[in-house]
């Protein structure tokens, strides 16, 4: 499912009269509106299409034979039949460009409640910079061409159907042989048709390889520099960049050929016209010099519609593409759903069972194998191994970041499959390895989990965790607003307002992933106490280097390559031969 | 705009190329209604078939020629375009990489990206398509009204002033859309950085159940941005219909005016339909010119942000005539009485820090979070410049050195480890493209990174995910130690580059630094005593001030900070023990 992020020739497989059936599905909340704005619609062609037979009827009727009684009425009726198209036009607008907002509207909030369900997997799949062009430019595509394309559309193809019956009205046999050029068009657009997709496509791709390379390169500018880097960048710059500008023009090419074609076709169909007039004229009764002039103006007034309509073609192609990319999205199932009958999980004591869990998150390379590991409510727990042992892994496993591929784990005896994500997580506080701050207020990043606690509660967790201090040296203390991932503050400050925030949640479970690496030992001492103090009666899962941290837990348990290699106490393993935890007290008690 | 301008002035030809081409296609327009008038009068009605194949030659003729000048216009003016914002977009990205480290820290990620792409784009569409359509269209009207005045000065009259109205109230309309206009774009900016927000930051989102909170800021922020266009919609909508139908008011005025003047006998029934036909066909340029009225205002802000960021001044550049301190750079670095402060802020960092490093030596900084140990190890590579006092690598001024020269030859792995998307061997090899898979290895082996790049299915060329997914903290950390050290560099910056490091790695790390800070001047940042303790100098700082200063057996002597934390530390593994 996820890689047809990456391959997008996967897209043309979806046909498109069910992505367009999905698309106007869209439309259907506003259909009342825009049925209303149609009429509106229809009714300002009808107008328009009414102006030249008012003024015929003003020059021949009035002014031709001098008759100036009545004049200035049909004169006024005119104006009021002119005031009244713009009137509808004004209106229609007005509509149209609220439902086009709501639309997009709707679109967003969907996409994104539905990214947001969305697992860890897909995130770990899909660059950040790619979900946002969905966002920005599939989006606005999508709404431009649901909204004003549409209505562009709708004007052109009754404007030719118009004209083309008034064709048919007037003399068939000259209607039949203006439109003989039709086929050609028809034929090209056949040709071009699928290439022009496929440029589109590729175009799209280079697009945005360029835009994720952008991106990386902005938020990694720092480091960029740092290793003077600029020149080869540079350099990648220009190839991707050329490489858009290539695909781009390739494209453009391809639809370059549409407008000379219509223009050659047109020149065809007007000498056929004429040809066939000249030969016949006088032999058939409606062919006059009157009918002619009509004609000539008719098939300029078809050949319009039909150039629009074929560019249409092209903006149709890249709403297709950009509808299917954002159902892609829509349609990417989360790997972890809570269950119809999943209930929510109302309070918990803090039990938790690790009952035979395996996991991989390539099921080839298992990272945790047959774990089975009890804690009990209000213990803590150590995990200690080397980088990459799994520790992390178990850890993101109670929150149910990702599901056991072998086993369950249980919290209160109930498996945690069964019951609510949200519900879940909301009773497990949690600090990360690398600690996200939300461009907000501190305050607010504090009381994130809560976000009506009180300023006092939010005071009471940052001194807590050891951050007040530092908060009030800020420029408006509380108030103050953090940069992009709070890049204002070093590591260890990062850290800090991660805790309090974890603090403020006040969680049953409590997961501690590295949480006092990056910071200076006196502040890591405090931060001990704190937490001490917090973990007291909450069960515990804490990942830690320092033996510090590690000899006071109730359980330590050693990992070694996924499975559980030690378990037992600071006293009980500290003297076991060969032992793992004995050799690391060793190596940090130098 | 001028400015703007300058952009399309390397490529005039092609522009002069495209306004002929444009002119042609206008021209041939006009030809073609003439011929067919021509047919209708001369064959059709007078019956005579003689002269007809000679005038469908010549539409054919015009019809393929116009054809022609139509293809040649399209893919010329997408060149224009296309080279046009290479140009732009190129300027900006080497501005970018040449901003001074100060100014990302006030910049947003999306605001950038959005100045590259959006607003590039609409630039693009200005200064390839509306520009050079809009000198058409003008010279279109100018022609039509020059036509008009020939059959009848009055009845021009009549058609030139709404033309001009309308050319006014456009630009009135114009006028007050651009604010909201301006409005609407820094709500999408606002929409953007959320956006961003949240999704870089799901984890936490998700590990603290905050999901509706995120919809909420969500919809609250796309809700306002919906309003913003409903209301731009409405002020352009409410009035523009009367604006574009001000040619339908002119053919009325026309035929009134008109109508009452050939029923007085003043002009010929042939003129009023002359006029009329002329009002008819100005009809179209009119109407188009307004529409790309409406893009004028997006293009105008657009372009008003792209120029703000290649005119925001670089703060930090190499000097006009810098002084060489070339492959002999020996490390040797020196503070003098140097301080400083962030733009924006009023607190000092850094306070009188006078320091020295001998070539060769290290020196490690010691003190709690926030007392400015990272700052003065980015003053080094000169990421910022002191407010006052002066920093010299082998007695000159960081400020008179080639920055990039500086800079090869310094080697930082800072707290963070940033990563790129790209191969393990690639990210090493980052400061030097050119590095052998041999120098790749023995830097990742020094790393402690070997074993487990090797470990991993593809090894070296396994691709980092955004932002490192996939790998463990200390992972990164470790493939950011190597890409310091295949470098090469004089000046080493070890930046509590071993926070996320198991213990054991951690010991092993110390063996390999121990070897590759050797002959090199290293500045070390740490918590670990034990790590510090190896370090020839050590130096305490608070509040962004020295306070300690010395060897570990001096430090430990004189019991202050150092001793205390020093005593902590060991308390806690005594215990253990």
């Amino acid at each position: 499912m996820l890689r047809r992020f990456t391959t997008h020739k996967d897209f043309a497989q979806t046909p498109p009269d069910q992505v367009l059936k999905r698309l106007f599905g869209y439309l259907r909340p506003y259909r009342r509106r825009m049925l209303f704005a149609l009429s509106i619609y229809v009714m300002c062609v009808t107008l328009t299409n009414l102006n030249p037979f008012v003024d015929r009827i003003l020059i021949d009727q009035y002014i031709a034979v001098e008759r100036r009684e009545g004049f200035y009425l049909i004169l006024l009726l005119a104006l009021a039949m002119h005031i009244l198209n713009q009137l509808g036009a004004g209106l229609r607008q007005i509509l149209v460009g609220r439902t086009n907002q709501h639309i997009l509207y709707d679109l967003r909030c969907q996409l994104f409640n539905h990214i947001q369900r969305l697992s860890f997997s897909f995130f770990e799949s899909v660059p950040v910079g790619s979900i946002m062009t969905r966002f920005i430019s599939d989006l606005t595509t999508l709404n431009d061409f649901l909204a004003w394309q549409m209505a562009i559309l709708v004007y052109d193809v009754s404007l030719g159907l118009i004209s083309i019956t008034l064709m048919f009205l007037i003399d068939a046999h000259l209607a039949l042989v203006a439109l003989l050029t039709l086929p050609v068009l028809v034929a090209l657009g056949v040709y071009l048709r699928p290439r022009i997709r496929d440029a589109y496509e590729e175009m799209r791709e280079a697009g945005s390889r360029l835009n994720v390379f952008l991106a990386e390169n902005i938020s990694g500018m720092r480091v960029i520099q740092a290793f003077v880097r600029q020149n080869v960048n540079l350099s990648e710059f220009g190839h991707k960049n050329s490489d858009v500008v290539a695909r781009y023009m390739h494209t453009m090419r391809l639809q370059a050929w549409f407008m000379p074609v219509v223009e050659l076709t047109r020149a065809a169909g007007l000498v056929a016209v004429l040809y066939v007039a000249a030969q016949e004229v006088g032999l058939r009764p409606s062919l006059t010099v009157g009918t002619l002039v009509a004609f000539t103006a008719y098939i300029n007034n078809l050949w319009g519609p039909i150039n629009t309509i074929t560019n249409m073609f092209v903006i149709l192609q890249s709403a297709l593409t950009s509808a299917n990319r954002a159902f892609t999205i829509l349609d990417t199932q989360a790997d972890i759903a809570d269950t119809p009958d999943a209930k929510a999980l109302a309070s918990v004591h803090g039990d938790i069972l690790f009952d035979n869990v395996s996991f991989g998150y390539d099921p080839a390379h298992p990272v945790l194998r047959d774990i089975h590991l009890h804690i009990p409510p209000g213990q803590m727990v150590a995990l200690v191994g080397q980088t990459g042992s799994g520790k992390t892994t178990i850890a993101s496993l109670v929150c149910r970041f990702y599901d056991v591929t072998a086993g369950r784990i249980l919290v209160d005896n109930i498996d945690i499959r069964t019951v609510q994500q949200r519900s879940l997580r909301q009773h497990i506080g949690v600090v990360l390895q690398d600690p996200f701050i939300f461009s907000d207020t501190i305050a607010n990043n504090i009381r994130y989990a809560r976000p009506n606690a009180s300023m006092d509660e939010v005071i009471t967790a940052a001194t807590f965790a050891n951050a007040h201090d530092f908060i009030l040296q800020q420029e408006d203390g509380y108030d103050t607003i953090c940069g992009e991932r709070g890049a204002q503050f070093s590591q260890g400050q990062r850290q800090l307002i991660s805790i309090a925030r974890a603090i403020l949640a006040n969680p049953r479970i409590l997961i501690l992933d590295e949480a006092t690496s990056a910071v200076d030992t006196q502040t890591e001492m405090l931060i001990q106490q704190a937490l001490e103090r917090l973990m007291q009666g909450r069960t515990a899962i804490v990942i830690a280097h320092r033996l510090s941290t590690i000899r006071r837990a109730d359980q330590i348990v050693v990992l070694k390559q996924g499975t559980i290699a030690e378990t037992g106490t600071h006293t009980t393993l500290i003297d076991r031969p060969n032992g793992y935890y004995a050799a690391l007290c060793k190596a940090q008690g130098r | 705009m001028q400015r703007l301008l300058s952009f399309l002035r390397p490529h005039w030809q092609l522009v002069a190329a495209l306004i002929g081409l444009n002119l042609l296609i206008a021209v041939l327009l006009v030809i073609s209604p003439i011929v067919i008038k021509q047919v209708v009068d001369e064959v059709i009605a007078k019956q005579n078939l003689a002269g007809l194949p000679t005038y469908l030659g010549i539409i054919v003729a015009v019809a393929a020629l116009r054809a022609a000048a139509l293809l040649g216009y399209q893919v010329g003016r997408e060149r224009l375009g296309q080279t046009v914002i290479t140009d732009i977009r190129t300027a900006l990205y080497r501005k970018l990489l040449a901003l001074h480290w100060g100014y990302y820290d006030n910049e947003r990620t999306g605001s950038l990206m959005s100045r590259m792409i959006g607003d590039v784009e609409s630039t693009r569409i200005f200064l390839s398509g509306i520009l050079i359509d809009s000198v058409n269209q003008v010279t279109t009207i100018v022609l039509l009204l020059a036509g008009f005045a020939q059959q009848d000065l009055t009845l021009a009259l009549i058609a030139a002033v709404p033309t001009c109205i309308y050319g006014i109230t456009l630009y009135l309309l114009f006028a007050e859309r651009r604010e909201i206009q301006l409005k609407i774009h820094q709500q999408s900016a606002v929409v953007n950085a959320t956006l961003q927000d949240s999704l870089s930051g799901v984890k936490v989102v998700k590990a603290f159940a905050q999901e509706p909170q995120e919809f909420k800021k969500f919809d609250r922020d796309i809700k306002l941005l919906a309003e913003l266009n409903i209301r731009s919609n409405r002020v352009w909508n409410l009035r523009n219909p009367w604006v574009s139908g001000m040619t339908r008011l002119m053919q009325l005025t026309l035929i009134l005016v008109g109508g009452l003047r050939v029923m007085n006998g003043e002009i010929s029934l042939g003129t009023l339909v002359a006029a009329l036909a002329f009002a008819n066909l100005m009809m179209v340029p009119v109407q188009q010119l307004g529409q790309q009225m409406t893009a004028l205002g997006q293009t105008a802000s657009a372009a008003m942000r792209i120029f703000q960021t290649l005119d925001e001044p670089i703060a930090i550049k190499s000097p006009a005539m810098p002084l060489a301190a070339g492959d002999e750079l020996r490390g040797d670095i020196r503070f003098e009485n140097v301080s400083f402060k962030y733009p924006k802020t009023n607190s000092y960092v850094l306070k009188h820090i006078n320091l020295h490093v001998p070539a060769g030596t290290s020196l490690a900084l010691v003190g709690a979070t926030g007392a400015g140990k990272s700052t003065l190890a980015n003053l080094i590579p000169r990421f910022y410049d002191p407010i006052t006092g002066s920093l010299k690598i082998d007695n000159i001024d960081v400020r008179e050195m080639d920055l990039s020269e500086l800079r090869r030859h310094i080697g930082i792995v800072s707290q963070d480890p940033l990563l790129f998307s790209a191969s393990i061997a690639e990210n090493i090899a980052f400061g030097r493209v050119d590095a052998t898979q041999a120098t790749i290895e023995r830097a990742a082996k020094l790393a402690q990174a070997h074993t487990f790049i090797t470990a991993l299915p593809k090894g070296y060329a396994t691709v980092i995910g955004e932002r490192g997914v996939g790998l463990s903290g200390g992972q990164k950390q470790r493939l950011a130690i190597a890409r310091a050290i295949l470098l090469d560099p004089r000046i080493l910056i070890l930046d509590d580059s071993m926070s996320a490091v198991d213990a054991e790695t951690e010991r092993l790390l110390q063996l390999a630094f121990a070897e590759v800070m050797r002959g090199r001047s290293t500045l070390l940042i740490a918590h670990r005593l034990s790590t510090v303790s190896q370090a020839d100098q050590i130096m305490v700082l608070r509040n962004g001030q020295i306070v300690e200063q010395g060897s570990h057996n001096q430090l430990f002597a004189a019991s202050g900070y150092y001793r205390e934390i020093l005593e902590m530390q060991r308390m806690s593994t005594e215990s253990i023990t």
